[in-house]
């Protein structure tokens, strides 16, 4: 019987710091793990004490890639825990500036971090060489994401223009109507993402996952509604902590989210096109029965084509709402601070994020937890890499390393956000390390 | 900000709260007190950010923390044609990404600013919460020194080459 571990020192083109250890033995594998090492960034307990007005602000400095998900989350659950209620446009707004966000952080991911991995390129540079207008028409349809947090956000990193209640500041009509040139351009471009996304080759590989996602009654999910899963679970966002727990797992400074009741599970595009495919907005689902991209899909390689259409959903949808704008007289609901406690999910580009904070009656922070989406999908991640590991045990070493870290970035895993960069160590003991 | 300035663009990589690696944020902040005229950019997470933050820029001038075997402080001058020695130089990016990706892409692309110089200064230390280190903070002044003349040189060539 021969034993081996498959070993790959670095992984490239994921975030943050992490490593990969696959032991196997025979046919099976013993153990698939994804090591996180980066030192825990202690976020929350460096919110506690602060004032609330600080939270936007604070943790926008998470991530550079979804600032605007973890302000989002942020604001609603303050906003639960005082009862402040939104305007609607500023609740349009909120939901262009994560329309901005899903753009830049899907195109990021499609063009520069998942796509070489199906052509057979190292990396993004390579595969510019031979695809120089595939990779420009990335690069501009990430722009367009730029520019929508660019003059929503304040600025295009790390916004500055989120508050409780609402905006700093409202964009006037004139400056919504600049954005829209560049998105006309960018839906088409979608398009054409989505389409060159779905000819991809795709490994032929399905698991029967517990998908998680928001679902609204009317819309496509992001700031607000309902948890439901693909096993039939339907919660309101308060019940979260009945539902779901957070483990300590002694390979990883992130912690594992779990649902209590089953395990693991599977958050992001995949899970929220899978739970809520008739809504998104028409020209999406048409395309999406162009590419004969049913939901359930259970192939996560399929990820890419997803993340696509929801590029194409957010270029539409960014566009409809800078149609029907008018600047309200308010650009935030007033409030007092108050004691309070409160949560909520949004849907951040890499899937469902939670937050939720107690408030003390003069508006500091008694506590702040939050539930990153990588921390959600690393057990399924792990449970994947074991079973394609397992069913594929006769690749060279150097495809089967390949494949997994293609696996890994099916998930477009953050691991800044959960705790940064990942080595990646797939050894075979008895056999040649790679 | 006048007219001018708007050819040249500082970009500032690092993390302020990682030891050495806030050189790029302590240079910003010092060409903001009195540096040379010109845009300043930081924050770029990803490659593509790069590309986007030098893509009007008749010259970009990038400065960066860099783990190459000198002595920490040591300050690397390095020109747009010298990429294979960035990517030996410059910062592991946490996200996989970084400036010598950036520049192959743009060169691929075509998409290089007309001029482009690296600054990369020798790290300590990046640990987690730490202060720059001595020989680093002491590169500040330097590099503030160095762009400044790097932007008269540049402006000099473009109004002899106006001139012309």
């Amino acid at each position: 019987m021969t034993r081996k571990t498959i070993k790959v020192d670095y992984l490239a083109r994921v975030e943050g710091e992490g490593a990969l250890h696959i032991r196997v033995n025979g046919a099976r594998v013993e153990e698939a793990r994804l090591e996180i090492f980066e030192p825990p960034r202690f976020f929350e307990a460096f919110l506690q004490g602060r004032d609330l007005n600080e939270t936007a602000d604070i943790v926008a400095r998470i991530c550079g890639i979804c600032p605007v998900a973890y302000q989002m989350s942020a604001v609603h659950a303050l906003e639960r825990a005082l009862g402040v209620s939104i305007s609607a446009p500023v609740r349009a707004l909120r939901r262009l500036l994560y329309c901005g966000e899903w753009i830049e952080s899907h195109v990021l991911h499609i063009y520069m971090l998942h796509a070489p991995d199906f052509l057979g390129y190292d990396g993004a540079v390579e595969m510019a060489k031979d695809h120089p207008a595939i990779v420009e028409r990335g690069l501009k349809l990430k722009k367009a994401g730029n520019a929508i947090i660019t003059l929503l956000g304040g600025r295009e990193i790390h916004p500055i223009n989120v508050r409780v209640g609402g905006f700093y500041r409202m964009p006037s009509r004139a400056e919504m109507a600049t954005l829209s040139e560049s998105l006309k351009w960018a839906r088409d471009a979608a398009i054409e993402t989505v389409r060159w996304a779905a000819t991809l080759p795709f490994p032929e590989f399905h698991r029967d996952y517990e998908f998680v996602a928001l679902s609204h009654a009317d819309e496509y999910p992001m700031n607000e509604g309902r948890i439901v899963s693909s096993a039939g679970l339907d919660i309101a966002v308060d019940e979260y902590d009945d539902h779901f727990e957070e483990r300590h797992v002694p390979h990883s400074t992130a912690l594992q989210a779990a649902l209590k009741a089953r395990g693991a599970y599977f958050v992001g595009p995949m899970a929220r096109f899978n739970l809520n495919r008739e809504r998104l907005m028409p020209i999406a689902r048409e395309l999406a029965t162009e590419v004969a991209l049913e939901a359930p899909c259970t192939n996560p390689f399929k990820s890419i084509v997803v993340r696509a259409l929801e590029v194409l959903h957010a270029c539409d949808e960014a566009l409809r709402i800078i149609a029907d704008y008018a600047p309200p007289e308010q650009a935030a609901t007033a409030f007092e601070p108050a004691a309070g406690i409160g949560m909520a999910c949004t849907e951040a580009p890499r899937g469902l994020l939670y937050h939720h904070y107690e408030i003390a009656a003069d508006g500091t922070l008694v506590t702040a937890r939050i539930v990153p989406p990588t921390s959600q999908n690393q057990a399924t991640i792990e449970h994947d890499l074991r079973d394609f590991v397992e069913s594929n045990l006769d690749l060279s070493d150097q495809e089967l390393k390949w494949r997994c870290e293609q696996s890994i970035r099916n998930y477009d895993p953050c691991i800044s956000c959960a705790t940064h960069f990942l080595k990646l160590d797939i050894e075979r003991a008895g056999e040649t390390n790679t | 900000m006048n007219d001018m300035s708007q050819d040249v663009v500082v970009i500032a990589l690092g993390a302020r709260h990682r030891g050495d690696d806030a050189i790029g944020p302590l240079v910003a902040a010092a060409l903001r007190a009195g540096g040379p005229p010109c845009r300043i950019v930081e924050g770029c997470d990803d490659t593509l950010s790069l590309l986007n933050a030098w893509e009007t820029a008749a010259l970009a001038i990038v400065v960066d923390a860099a783990v190459g075997g000198a002595a920490p402080g040591t300050v690397h001058r390095l020109d747009g044609e010298d990429a294979p020695a960035v990517k030996d130089l410059a910062r592991c990016s946490s996200h996989g990404l970084g400036l010598a990706e950036a520049m192959r892409l743009g060169r691929v692309l075509g998409r290089l600013p007309a001029r482009l110089v690296v600054f990369a200064v020798e790290a300590k230390t990046f640990a987690l919460g730490a202060a720059p280190s001595a020989a680093v903070a002491a590169t500040v002044p330097v590099l503030v020194k160095s762009i400044a003349d790097e932007v008269d040189r540049f402006r000099h060539t473009e109004l002899q080459r106006s001139h012309a």
